[in-house]
This record gives C-alpha cells, structure tokens and sequence, in this order.
C-alpha cells in the first residue's frame, strides 16, 4: 500500500494509530481463507442465503478499512446473491475477487 | 459541566469496533465495545448508556432484534438508537427506522460525518431528559402553589373574619370601658358609707376592710385589662386593614417596638434574646405597611432559630446618608445559597408545607418597594441571616 493512500485512510477514519490499523488489515487478511473457503461452498451448493451473509461480512470490513477495490467486489458479490443470479455469473464474481485479494494480501505483506 | 456521554457499541466486526472505540473516546465519550450481541443489554444493564450504535446484519441477533428489546426495555426506551451498518436495501433502512432508531449511518463511514451526528443525537437525548425533568418540576411546583394558594386564601378570609371579630370585640371592650370608669366614680360614693356601717360585728368589719382595700385595686385591673384588650384588637385591625400607601411621617421606631410587642409572645415562648439599638428616625410612608414588613423579619428571623443554642434577635435602625436602615439579624441557620435568590419570588418557602404561605418576603419587598426604598438579605460570617431595609428619611 503506498504511504501517502495509508495515511489518507488513517485520515479519514479519524487519525487512528498506523500500528491499529495494520492490526485491523492482519486481522482481515488471517480471516479471509475461512471466509473464502464459505463462500466456495455456498457457491458450489447454490446457497445464496450464505453467498449473500458471507460477502456482507467482507463487505462491512473493507468498507471500514477503506479498501475500496475490494468492498467493490465483495459488495457485488452479495447483490448478485441477494438478486439469485446466475451461479456461473457468480463464480466469476467470485474468481475476480479472490484475484483482487491475492494481488492485496501480496502488497501488503510488502508494506 | 454534564457528565461523560456513555456510548454502547454492538457490531460483531472487530474493525468496526476498534475504529469507532478510538474516535468515541477521542471525543471525550466513555465507550464500551462487543461484538456479541446476545450480551447487549446485560452489558446495558451494567454501563448504562446514553446512546446505541447497533450494527444491522448480526448472526445470531440481528440489530432490528436489539432495537426492538432496547425500545421495549422502560429503562433504555428513550435512550437513542443509530444503525451503522453495511446494509444498503431501503427496506433495511425502512425496517430500522420503524424499530425505533434515530438515525441510520452506511459504511463505509465518513468518521467526521459520524461524530458530529453521534454528538446531535447526544445532545438531543440530553436535552429532551432536562425538558422531560422540568416538566416535572413544573408540575410538582404548581401541585405545591395551588396547595399553598388554598392555604394564603384561607388565611385571607381567617384575617377577614379578624377584623370583623376585631370590630366587634372593640365594641364590647368600649361599654365595658365605660362601665368601669362608671363604677369607678360609684366607688367613692360606696367606699365612705361602708364604713360608716362598720362596729357592729368584728368579723364582718375585717371582711369589709378588706372589700375597700382591694376594690381599686380590681379598678386599675380591669382598666389594665380593657386596655390591653383594645390595643391588641388596634393592632390586629391596622395588620389586616387594605390602605393606599400613606405619605404621612412616621416613627420607625415606634414600628420596631409594635412590631416585637406583637411577636413578644413568640419571643418569650422560645426564650429569645432581642437587642434593639433604635433612635426616633421619620421616614414616609405607611406606618402599619412597615410593621407588617417588620413582622414578617421578625417572625422568619425567629423561625431560622428553632435549633439554635443560644438564640438572639437584633434589631438596629440608624440614619445614614439621609436614609433610614433598619437591620433585622437572627442567629439561626442562614440562607443556603442556591436559595438565597429566591426567597423573594411569591410562594416560594422553605417552612413545612401549612407553616409558610410563601408570600411573606414578597409582600414585604413590594411593601417596601412601594415606599421607593430597598430590601436586601445576605449571610452574616458568625451564621445566620442579615435584612436590611433602607428607606429614605422624611425631610
């Protein structure tokens, strides 16, 4: 993440401590395998109950992080499933977000 | 200064929490944070606090659900509730307004744009708990006034029926007057031809010596008695008479002094000591308005003292500057200063309820006021309070 982007999110939610907020990122990141692996099977199993309460949850976090690409995605991703869209359109959704995650988790395990 | 806004915040994100914690208290708010929801209000119950942030989308509960308990809850039912959610569909907005919320926050959250509508809620609850708080006083006072309005109307009509007991006994007390300076002069006539009858038998004559011994003296009693008689029924009827104001010249003096004759029973019942430093000073006015002004000093001076040890009343009237002072100064308990001011409005009382008509110190500043002169009160150093009334001094 570049400096002047981190400290213009540290900013905007109110100049929290840089140390507090790369806490908050860790903590994300540790729980996104479990995340991802309940939205893989909610998908495979066509439940859009959960595709929808699964990617709420991420929603809700990146939007506090101010992670915008992937509040983008994630946000997606529970429409489609609140709407019932097609599961293969879905799984795309899907595809394009674990990207955006692994292409995150990689820069910021740069700082 | 109020005190410290509690904030309760239920989300079960951890980021959400720890962001909100930092800035809450960064505002100056006590702020507690879970992200349990099933503990909401046992964690209610312990922190009370002024305002709920809920977040909407919970497993187990959702935050319309905690809403619903927190409005059903007589003890949180006013405290305000605001959604910081991630949920966007209108109907989740609709769904959380009709639960009972005052506001609805999406994330992702401006934190400027949240704090100052947290901070408007606060201010808001504050401010309709002290509107809900005087209303209450409100009715409590007017409970208490209408109370004490009966009580000073039926002390209006007690001091209507004194001055007509008063005219009444001034009649009778004028023939039996009369009857005893009558009596009087018939006595010097009686008095020599009873002893002209004495010599015929001893006992009957140590009976009659005895009869014109004492006979004048029963005279000046019932003359002492007639008189003091008309002069309590004089001061009864000058206290309750309704006049314009005088412009005559009077003694103030003369007003100090009938004004502890008329309090002098009070002062011998409670064993009172009073000092009086008084000189003959004239002012204008209404000598019988002033008394009752007096009166009054006296009476609530008196009343400061009912615990006192050593209980002492001092009356001081001097001229200075071309104006009169007349000081009344008890021993007693003093004036609280959060009452101090006032002790002049109407109805207001500190004597048990049925003691204390409130008007009193009302009717005596607006007495005095009448007499373009000025009544203050103020705490001595020793204890107990201080009135004094200026008054200007008859030219």
């Amino acid at each position: 993440m570049e400096p002047a982007e981190k400290k213009r999110i540290l900013d905007e939610l109110g100049n929290i401590p840089e140390e507090l907020y790369n806490e908050l990122v860790d903590c994300f990141l540790a729980d996104i395998p479990k995340k991802i692996e309940q939205l893989k099977t909610a998908i495979q199993n066509g439940n859009y109950k959960s595709i929808k309460a699964v990617s709420h949850g991420i929603k809700g976090v990146s939007a506090n992080l101010r992670l915008d690409k992937l509040y983008e995605l994630s946000r997606e991703l529970e429409l489609a499933g609140s709407n019932n869209e097609e599961l293969a359109g879905i799984e795309k959704k899907f595809r394009i977000f674990l990207e955006a995650i692994d292409s995150f988790s990689f820069s910021w395990g740069r700082k | 200064m109020f005190s410290q806004s509690k904030v309760l915040v239920i989300d079960d994100d951890q980021s959400t929490l720890d962001i909100l914690k930092f800035n809450l208290e960064k505002m100056g708010y006590a702020c507690v944070i879970s992200d349990k929801p099933k503990l909401t209000m046992d964690l209610a119950q312990k922190f009370d606090p002024d305002l709920f942030i809920l977040d909407l989308i919970m497993p187990e509960i959702s935050g319309i659900q905690l809403c619903h308990d927190i409005k059903a809850n007589p003890l949180f039912k006013d405290r305000p509730v605001i959604f910081l959610t991630a949920a966007e569909q209108e109907s989740d907005k609709l769904q959380a307004f009709e639960s009972g919320a005052v506001d609805y926050i999406q994330k992702p959250f401006k934190v400027g744009e949240l704090k100052v509508r947290i901070k408007n809620q606060l201010e808001l609850y504050r401010n309709t708990k002290k509107l809900s708080e005087l209303c209450n006083d409100m009715e409590r006072l007017a409970e208490q006034r209408a109370k004490q309005l009966f009580h000073a109307d039926r002390l209006a009509t007690i001091g209507i029926l004194a001055a007509g007991v008063a005219h009444e006994i001034n009649n009778t007390t004028a023939f039996i007057n009369g009857n005893v300076c009558t009596f009087d002069t018939f006595w010097k006539t009686i008095e020599p031809c009873l002893m002209a009858n004495a010599g015929k038998d001893k006992e009957q004559d140590e009976r009659l010596k005895f009869i014109i011994n004492e006979t004048p003296k029963l005279i000046e009693c019932m003359k002492e008695g007639v008189k003091r008689i008309s002069r309590i029924v004089e001061v009864l009827r000058a206290f309750y008479r309704k006049e314009e104001v005088a412009k005559i010249p009077f003694n103030l003096k003369k007003c100090i002094d009938m004004s502890l004759q008329m309090c002098g029973k009070m002062i011998r019942d409670r064993q009172i000591t009073v000092k009086t430093e008084a000189k003959d000073t004239y002012v204008i006015g209404s000598a019988q308005q002033m008394e009752q002004v007096i009166v009054n000093l006296v009476v609530n001076g008196i009343d400061a003292m009912e615990k006192s040890q050593d209980p002492s009343l001092t009356v001081k009237l001097y001229s200075e500057n071309n104006q009169a002072h007349v000081e009344v100064i008890d021993t007693g308990t003093g004036i609280p200063d959060d009452i101090i001011k006032k002790i002049w409005d109407p109805f207001f009382t500190t004597k048990e309820t049925g003691k204390g008509t409130g008007l009193g110190l009302a009717i005596a500043r607006s007495i005095v006021n009448d007499h373009g002169g000025e009544i203050t009160v103020a705490n001595c150093h020793g204890g107990g309070a201080k009135f004094k009334i200026t008054l200007s001094l008859a030219k």
